[in-house]
């Protein structure tokens, strides 16, 4: 059985399930299974990469470790980019929240809020509390 | 307009007569641009949290998320209600075996029927008993068992003191579980008596035809035929 917690927790909650069970994320519907799924796709091409390099430290050059540097900044530029077209929509209320959790006993700003602080906290790499 | 506990008031009209608008102004989603929305003598305005928590709305779309399951989907609208975590669960579980979705409160609503959804929202509507029900068309898409057993619990629900609000096109339904009917005409209350009073005194046999009287509909048979004589047009 779950603690009983505040609303504007379940919201949070709530919106990040929505941000993964989704049909550009997931087809299944299992948050974890999409979660790790995402997570794994965004990570493995980073960790190859590093891989591939470490027998090239502590050796390598100034020019080549600023390369190296900035191919993570690239990166994570291009993870981002990815991020914002495919799911850009997903971060903020759409009309189907608007239709269902409207008539909830929400105050006005708690659903805004919810999904600003799921952005705010997923930028933070700290997604939830607990996983649903 | 007013709704007082135990009566179940029947809100008719044909499309575009305002029915949509005055629910939308009822669950506080828009504001009226002329006078008040009052729940227990109050503006709904004044503490819009504490009004919505004592309303149940079932909308006339049935807008659910399908990533979720229904025993999910009920659970996430107790939480966002401030149930309590056993009260929820509780409830969400007798309530689906009661509507007979027990073997598919684990599916992903993605996998519903319409008529399912629909018993869902209804589920959800009814979870945190609340005291006024608004029902936008609720009997769509559901199953003739369905419909007979959400007909019978309107009637207990207002014999427990539940004031509901009813809006539908299927006036044989109205006239048997409505106490009071509105009739809304181009934004206008044309009618409003008990659904005996009006056949009474415009001596008409039925609801339907009270409604097709006073909404002035177009004779629909003649309609009918002109429709079939458009259709078989073969040459311009």
């Amino acid at each position: 059985m779950r603690k009983d917690r505040g609303v504007f927790s379940y919201l949070v909650e709530h919106f990040f399930r929505r941000f993964f069970d989704n049909d550009t994320v997931s087809a299944e519907g299992d948050t974890q299974t999409s979660v790790v799924r995402a997570i794994s796709i965004v990570a493995v091409p980073g960790l190859m990469f590093a891989f591939w390099l470490q027998n090239q430290y502590p050796w390598r050059g100034l020019w080549g470790s600023i390369e190296d540097q900035y191919f993570y900044v690239m990166f994570s530029v291009v993870v981002m980019g990815m991020v914002a077209i495919f799911e850009w929509e997903m971060l903020f209320p759409d009309r189907l929240d608007f239709l269902i959790l409207s008539p909830m006993s929400i105050k006005p700003r708690q659903m805004p809020g919810g999904a600003l602080m799921f952005v705010r906290q997923s930028a933070h790499r700290r997604p939830c509390r607990s996983l649903p | 307009m007013s709704l007082t506990p135990g009566e179940v008031l029947g809100y008719l009209g044909p499309n575009g007569s305002g029915k949509s608008t005055t629910v939308k102004m009822v669950i506080g989603l828009i504001k009226p641009t002329k006078g008040h929305v009052l729940f227990n003598g109050k503006k709904i305005y004044d503490d819009l949290p504490g009004y919505r928590g004592q309303l149940g709305y079932v909308p006339e779309e049935a807008q659910v998320y399908t990533h979720l399951s229904g025993l999910e989907y009920l659970q996430l609208i107790g939480r966002l209600r401030g149930m309590e975590e056993r009260l929820i669960e509780a409830k969400a579980r007798e309530l689906l075996k009661l509507l007979s979705l027990e073997a598919a409160q684990y599916s992903a609503l993605s996998d519903y029927s319409k008529g399912m959804k629909q018993r869902v929202l209804i589920a959800a509507a009814l979870l945190h008993d609340p005291k006024l029900i608004v029902l936008d068309e609720p009997l769509s898409g559901l199953d003739a068992v369905s419909a007979r057993l959400f007909k019978d619990l309107l009637i207990l629900l207002a014999k427990e003191g539940k004031a509901i609000l009813y809006i539908s096109h299927v006036l044989e339904v109205v006239e048997r579980v409505c106490d009071r009917v509105i009739v809304l005409s181009k934004g206008n209350v044309v009618a409003d008596a008990a659904p005996r009073d009006l056949t009474k005194l415009m001596e008409l046999p039925t609801l339907e035809s009270v409604f097709a009287q006073l909404v002035q509909q177009t004779d629909t048979e003649r309609v009918a035929r002109d429709v079939v004589g458009v259709m078989q047009v073969r040459h311009a």
